[in-house]
């Protein structure tokens, strides 16, 4: 496990939590996605993580590293929410600086800092001042930034939020390319569908605590709904023996069944063509990551 | 500790001290002190200029000994040194109330913290980058005003590597107590603390002198107080005593004496003088390590 948190609690001033018992084991080479409301706690837990803020219980484990480790974060990337760098500076000198602060030796940086540049597509802007540069532009800098260290593992907190839908893809591509590479990615998202695209594993938090954890296919298996379309009527009283499956809808020509799993659907169909109805279509009625979320998330906001 | 981890530190130390230098050196307000030191340099030196021929004119018709115009170019030394010290000083405040604070409202320093380097290199770095620019800053400023009043009115100079030395200083103190308060208060919090806290240890400094005229033991006291919560004033006063001993500082017209050279601050402030910023640093370190961020 490439971060292992137990217990972890963040209690700010004046009471307010930020995070609550927060109990994570992350993989190596996962891309991990950390969903939840805004000020659900999950910037606060990134910045335990990189050292930012101290926990007020709890234990942690980051890269094999107790938290605050300092030479840890030498294997570490860090994309900051409110990423902002030294305007006045172009990305060359940025970079060049950072790799100073990672203690690489000058010809390596530049080497580096044309790698990461070319790869969040900015290698014509080395020369740029950074205060010339669009909101999305800088959001690439960042990224390219946190990646100068050739880093094992790399947060990087809310990293589209100043992007267009290409800017978008063009990160969620580089998220794989990094993950193929072997790089586990710790990614802070609201945005649902661009982390059903690119993440293995999630955990849900909403104030503090962690409502739902595990691999992304797990979380999304479960509880489905078949939509099975019919040439002629068919009487469910006809006595098919459904197995776990309920019927949710009924038409003339199409029923809806709700399924304990996945699992069950080869059998219903074949009990339905048993039973002699004249079965035309089938459609799994998807379940995603904004229904699950929405279910264990937002059922909670309404109370 | 190893030594590579030493000398690696050294170097992101040195990393962030070069970016703050640089940086400063960017600032409007540094900028703009610039300009306003260079024409206060002007006005001083054609003051200067216009003064001495008219000493000239007089003491050639009078017949004016030369202890007489020794003093008059002290006196107008002495003049130019104070407000000096006093553009030196605040440039120093303004250049570095917002090292820290600036950093971590803007969030540049959370992309610089999460790198291996520790709060306290960063703290460290920050103030070399700004006492080397307050260093050449202060050395140009009052080695220009120094070398004005030698020039045009042939000013005498005692002890001058040593008043030199003071006077930049100074600023080192006011640069150290700013980056302090910026591990720490908001930005223009810390502004108003650090000029709040120059302006305390000014009035200190003339209830101290007022003490020493009048043997007041309590305003003496009062006078070191202040001194020991900012030593800038005492700094000050002891270089103005080193570049001109008070007895070159009597009134050729046979008045009281001058009044910033009285009660010299003891060599034992201005060694607690030296180790203030260390001190000041150091405390810095400590709170913005203890910081969340």
């Amino acid at each position: 496990m490439i971060i292992r948190t137990e217990g972890l609690t963040k209690v700010y001033g004046r009471g307010k939590i930020g995070n609550d018992g927060v109990s994570l084991s992350v993989g190596e080479g996962h891309v991990f996605g950390f969903l939840g409301p805004n000020g659900a706690g999950k910037s606060t837990f990134v910045k335990m993580m990189v050292g930012l803020i101290q926990p007020t219980s709890g234990r942690a484990e980051v890269l094999g590293q107790p938290l605050g480790h300092v030479a840890m974060r030498g294997r570490m990337g860090f994309l900051p929410e409110t990423f902002r760098y030294q305007a006045w500076l172009t990305p060359r000198e940025l970079l060049a600086f950072h790799g100073r602060l990672l203690g690489l030796e000058p010809s390596a940086v530049s080497e580096a800092a044309h790698r990461v540049m070319a790869e969040v597509g900015l290698a014509e802007e080395m020369g740029a001042k950074i205060k010339s540069f669009s909101k999305g532009m800088q959001q690439r800098l960042g990224l390219a930034c946190a990646m100068l260290s050739s880093p094992r593992l790399l947060f990087l907190d809310e990293p589209t939020s100043a992007l267009d839908p290409l800017g978008r893809r063009d990160v969620r591509e580089l998220l794989v390319r990094l993950r193929d590479r072997g790089t586990t990615v710790f990614l802070n998202s609201h945005l649902l569908s661009e982390v059903e695209m690119v993440c293995d594993s999630v955990a849900m938090i909403d104030h503090g605590r962690v409502v739902a954890d595990g691999p992304l296919a797990e979380l999304l298996s479960g509880p489905c709904e078949v939509e099975i379309s019919l040439a002629g009527p068919w009487d469910a009283a006809d006595g098919a023996p459904l197995g776990g499956a309920s019927i949710i809808s009924q038409t003339a020509e199409r029923v809806i069944f709700g399924l304990p799993t996945e699992d069950a659907i080869p059998d219903l169909v074949a009990a339905l063509v048993a039973a002699g109805a004249r079965v035309v279509g089938v459609r799994r009625r998807k379940r995603d990551l904004e229904s699950l979320f929405i279910e264990t998330v937002g059922n909670e906001h309404r109370e | 500790m190893s030594s590579a981890w030493t000398s690696s530190a050294a170097r992101r130390v040195l990393a962030v001290a070069g970016l703050t230098f640089r940086e400063a050196r960017r600032r409007w307000v540094v900028v703009a002190a610039f300009v306003m030191t260079l024409g206060y340099l002007g006005i001083y030196g054609t003051g200067l200029y216009f003064a001495s021929k008219d000493i000239m004119s007089v003491a050639g018709g009078t017949g004016m000994d030369e202890i007489a115009l020794k003093m008059i170019g002290a006196q107008m030394l002495s003049l130019g040194l104070f407000p000096s010290s006093l553009i030196v000083g605040l440039v120093a405040v303004f250049a570095s109330v917002a090292s820290i604070s600036g950093d971590l409202d803007s969030g540049v320093a959370h992309a610089v913290l999460t790198r291996p380097i520790r709060r306290s290199e960063l703290v460290l770095g920050k103030y070399l980058g700004l006492a080397f620019m307050l260093t050449v800053y202060s050395l140009l400023v009052m080695g220009a005003v120094v070398a004005m009043a030698v020039g045009f009115v042939d000013a005498p100079t005692d002890n001058l590597v040593g008043a030199l030395a003071l006077f930049v200083l100074e600023p080192l103190v006011l640069c150290a107590v700013a980056v302090l308060g910026s591990t720490r208060l908001p930005t223009l919090a810390n502004g108003v603390l650090c000029t709040a806290l120059y302006g305390i240890a000014f009035i200190g400094g003339i209830i101290e002198q007022i003490g020493s005229l009048i043997a007041s033991e309590v305003m003496l006291n009062i006078g070191i107080l202040t001194s020991l919560l900012m030593p800038a004033d005492a700094i000050h006063r002891r270089a103005v005593a080193e570049l001109l001993p008070p007895a070159m500082l009597l009134d050729p017209a046979g008045g009281g004496v001058s009044f910033s050279a009285s009660a010299v601050p003891s060599g034992w402030m201005i060694l607690y003088a030296v180790l203030f910023p260390a001190m000041m640093v150091l405390t810095g370190m400590w709170v913005l390590k203890r910081r969340d961020l």
